[in-house]
């Protein structure tokens, strides 16, 4: 199946709005088409939400910034059985995802094997199965369990599959959702394991600023009326840790200057709201 | 949407001029081939139309300097006239042009591939279209390796000052 557009007709001063097609997500500050049509008809734009990184990539960067592996930060494998709830589904789904690439990323392998039945139960609890089931990818995990360039191949080909089924069934709604908990969980990792005066490991974790713009601006415009009623306290959440980002002198800029206090703040927000994705 | 309003959004389709582009998902054995030894980042289709004026389509990319990106473009489905383009986005909107596909021939795969060390925090993907070209798709891919280089240099020398 292949994308469809969302085209949005401002008719001249009656402020009339009408889509033909359906929806992606609308991001204002990207327009995609730039023209000016005949007549009547004032503009014409379609808009998209900006792609978001892997999640493996986020992961790589904060191993690659010196964060240790420790079995506490992980979410517990068994409780994915009490994730009823579809947002929170959608969100462990993407915790679990987050905690399976810090274990192989830390070549702990007997950690990251526990991680594929709650990764098949969220998967398939949320409509994701196809992306686990395609061409027997948990089978493939296990095999190459033992060869780190081969399971990073293989986390890194379960984000095609998964972006595929996105594209190809108009799930990217769910997929901010998915994307929001694998994120939250590598700033928890870096939350909670930095060292308060490494530079390096603080800075993994100011970088994520840019990214966390471009999730909230996607998660505002998600039209889901099934995810519409947890959407709020998310995204208010985020506009917590995002506030004190905003609050970093030269957060934007090539040298930032960040307060003990602030470090601490952003800790404390990161820690809270993965408490509460995580809590069943 | 009430019939009416239905009527109005079908009409203003066609005295617009806008004609819906074409375009299939890429196979992801097909997506691994094109981005050779770089780890799948993300990727997005966009749809070319038909259109009676020229059309500017834009999206954004937020990047990591400890990271290599290799930015692939499937052109097997976009029209002639197109031309790819690659900002770095700067300061106050400071744009710099680093990659035009009209300066770069086409890969066996039909892919315009662009490389790129120590990248900017953002950039701008730009696909230029003529007025009157045909409709059609293009594929964008990004791929990515570690900089192990930057990784030490960051390491070695971040970009963060902590004031206790």
């Amino acid at each position: 199946m292949r994308r469809l557009f969302l085209l949005y007709f401002i008719i001249g001063s009656t402020g009339l709005i009408s889509c033909a097609g359906e929806t992606e997500v609308e991001d204002i500050d990207e327009v995609l088409i730039d023209t000016m049509a005949v007549d009547s008809v004032e503009t014409v734009a379609a808009f998209h939400a900006n792609p978001l990184p892997s999640p493996l990539q986020i992961a790589m960067l904060f191993q690659s910034a010196g964060l240790p592996y420790s079995e506490q930060v992980v979410n517990a494998p068994e409780k994915a059985n009490g994730y009823d709830n579809n947002f929170k589904a959608l969100l462990n789904l993407g915790v679990y995802s987050a905690d399976l690439t810090y274990c192989v990323l830390n070549e702990q392998q007997a950690a990251a094997k526990q991680y594929l039945k709650p990764l098949e139960l969220l998967a398939e609890q949320t409509g994701f199965g196809e992306v686990y089931h395609h061409d027997n990818n948990l089978e493939k995990f296990e095999q190459s369990i033992d060869d780190l360039d081969s399971m990073l191949t293989f986390i890194s080909n379960l984000q095609m599959h998964a972006d595929h089924y996105v594209n190809h069934n108009d799930e990217h709604e769910k997929a901010y959702i998915i994307f929001t908990g694998a994120w939250v969980e590598s700033m928890y990792f870096g939350a909670s394991l930095k060292d308060a005066e490494d530079g390096g490991a603080i800075g993994s974790l100011l970088e994520q600023a840019d990214i966390l713009r471009d999730l909230i601006a996607a998660l505002s415009n998600v039209e889901d009326g099934l995810l519409k009623d947890d959407l709020p306290n998310l995204i208010a959440q985020l506009s917590g840790i995002d506030e004190v980002f905003n609050a970093i002198e030269g957060i934007d800029g090539d040298e930032v200057v960040v307060t003990t206090a602030q470090i601490n703040a952003l800790t404390e927000r990161i820690i809270a709201m993965r408490t509460s994705i995580v809590a069943p | 949407m009430n019939k009416i309003g239905s009527l109005i959004v079908a009409l203003l389709i066609l005295a617009t001029g806008v004609v819906q582009g074409q375009c299939e998902e890429k196979d992801t054995q097909e997506i691994k081939k094109l981005l050779g030894n770089y780890y799948y980042d993300s990727s997005r289709i966009s749809d070319i139309y038909t259109y009676n004026r020229a059309q500017t389509q834009e999206f954004k990319v937020r990047l990591f300097n400890a990271s290599i990106y290799n930015f692939v473009f499937d052109a097997s489905d976009m029209p002639k006239g197109v031309t790819i383009k690659l900002f770095e986005l700067g300061k106050k909107g400071v744009r710099k042009e680093i990659y035009n596909s009209k300066n770069d021939n086409l890969t066996r795969y039909k892919t315009y591939t662009h490389r790129v060390v120590n990248p900017s925090k953002k950039m701008a993907i730009v696909y230029d279209v003529p007025a009157g070209t045909e409709m059609g798709c293009i594929t964008y891919i990004l791929g990515f390796v570690l900089n192990p280089e930057m990784v030490e240099q960051k390491k070695k020398k971040p970009r963060v000052i902590i004031n206790n």
